[in-house]
């Protein structure tokens, strides 16, 4: 909790935030700072007694592009992330920051913010879930690359032993025949019912070459077997193919952890609007 | 002690970090910011940071650490505030006193990036304002008339 002993600790390098991290614990990494500000109404503001600030950190607000991925900083704030151009960040994940909050709130939220804001998942999860994003993680030793869907957890374990937080978020930029984004709840805001889905298709002569499926929310998924039971098909797909995947998909969708409600129907109905693009 | 710009003059504050700074504003005896939803969704609490219009009810004091911030009140010295009331009049926009902050500099803000806005992006732009005292219709005449006004401006120059 914030008070006038709360200490806001400075760094303007990645080597000085993982100084801090190594020997001061219980440090709160603060980017943006919009979704933590979000949930709270209170005349003060709540941060936990040791804060760092590093949204202004030159080495996490870069990106560089090469012609198989396209890597931003964590600390870039979405609205520099537009101004980069439809054509440089994929169509999917443009989309989707583009429906994010107003942009005023744009130009102070940063990416590695909005994908690692705990509880709910913001709205460009699902799209870098699905782009097969990598994460470069960094903790006060070392640093190392790690698969978005690998690193997140749906019980909320992605916190090690050790602070760390995320460096770089490299996408890759593969082009997509069919780049479908959705977003369910009110626009603009986020509330308990928000969540995303995205959903990609690569063809090559009339085969399924690659499908993407993610959905995030208050849970996330992607099942890369439930993809793999639709590549290699013949496109276009009959309906009886949808059927068939729509009664697997229920089975990979796991009921325990995602049981019968309203965001399951959700995601079950942009399935399947999706897979009938296919038909 | 936190260091900023604070419309034109270095300032010093002492605050708890947690402390917005909307509310640090008003002990400069700022008070054009308001406060509202403090939720960064209705905009009556919006500034220039580094020359963004951001609602300055999510910002906590520690972040503006070595930025520069211009509220309203200096923003009105200026050309640009000139030609945006001056075509907000033009237009029928009505200014309540409690929205005008955030209206006038996110028109700013959209004008600097696109000085010829389509509705569409006027929508964008203003999503992040609520206002129930002016029509919407109003409001993307109030800003062209603004873009028109600033445009003539630049080509007297």
């Amino acid at each position: 909790m914030a008070n006038r002993n709360s200490t806001v600790y400075q760094a303007s390098t990645i080597a000085d935030v993982q100084s801090i991290l190594k020997n001061i614990s219980g440090v709160s990494i603060v980017a943006g700072g919009t979704e933590i500000v979000r949930r709270q109404t209170g005349r003060t503001l709540h941060f936990s007694p040791n804060i760092l600030p590093v949204s202004r950190i030159a080495e996490l607000t870069g990106v560089a592009k090469t012609e198989r991925y396209i890597e931003f900083g964590s600390c870039i704030t979405l609205k520099s992330l537009l101004e980069l151009g439809s054509k440089n960040v994929p169509d999917i994940l443009y989309r989707a920051v583009q429906g994010i909050a107003s942009p005023g709130i744009r130009s102070l939220a940063t990416l590695g913010g909005n994908i690692a804001a705990k509880g709910q998942r913001l709205c460009a999860f699902a799209p870098l879930l699905a782009l097969d994003a990598r994460l470069e993680i960094r903790t006060p030793t070392e640093a190392y690359w790690i698969p978005m869907a690998r690193y997140f957890s749906n019980t909320g374990k992605e916190q090690s032993k050790e602070p760390e937080f995320i460096s770089k978020i490299r996408v890759p930029t593969d082009a997509w025949e069919i780049s479908e984004y959705r977003r369910i709840g009110k626009p603009g805001i986020v509330t308990d019912t928000t969540a995303t889905f995205a959903f990609l298709v690569q063809s090559q002569k009339n085969v399924l070459a690659d499908i993407r499926i993610a959905y995030a929310g208050k849970f996330f998924f992607r099942r890369r077997e439930f993809e793999n039971l639709m590549i290699g098909r013949s496109l276009p797909l009959s309906e009886k193919d949808i059927d068939y995947l729509m009664d697997k998909a229920d089975a990979y969708f796991d009921k325990n952890l995602f049981p019968p409600s309203y965001e399951r129907k959700c995601l079950f109905n942009m399935l399947e609007e999706s897979l009938s693009m296919l038909v | 002690m936190i260091p900023f710009t604070l419309n034109g003059s270095e300032v010093f504050i002492d605050a708890n970090p947690g402390e917005r700074l909307v509310h640090v504003l008003r002990r400069f005896g700022l008070a054009g910011t308001k406060e509202g939803c403090l939720s960064g969704k209705c905009g009556s609490c919006m500034v220039l940071l580094n020359g963004n219009a951001v609602p300055s009810c999510i910002i906590p004091i520690f972040q503006v650490k070595n930025t520069t911030i211009m509220t309203i009140e200096k923003f009105a010295e200026t050309d640009a505030y000139a030609d945006i009331v001056e075509g907000f009049r033009l237009a029928g926009v009505s200014m309540c006193g409690f929205c005008n902050t955030g209206k006038i500099l996110t028109a700013h803000t959209l004008l600097e990036e696109n000085i010829k806005p389509t509705k569409q992006d006027i929508n964008n732009w203003f999503s992040g304002n609520l206002c129930r005292c002016t029509s919407i219709d109003d409001l993307y005449a109030g800003v062209r008339q603004a873009g028109l006004l600033r445009r003539k401006r630049d080509h007297g120059k």
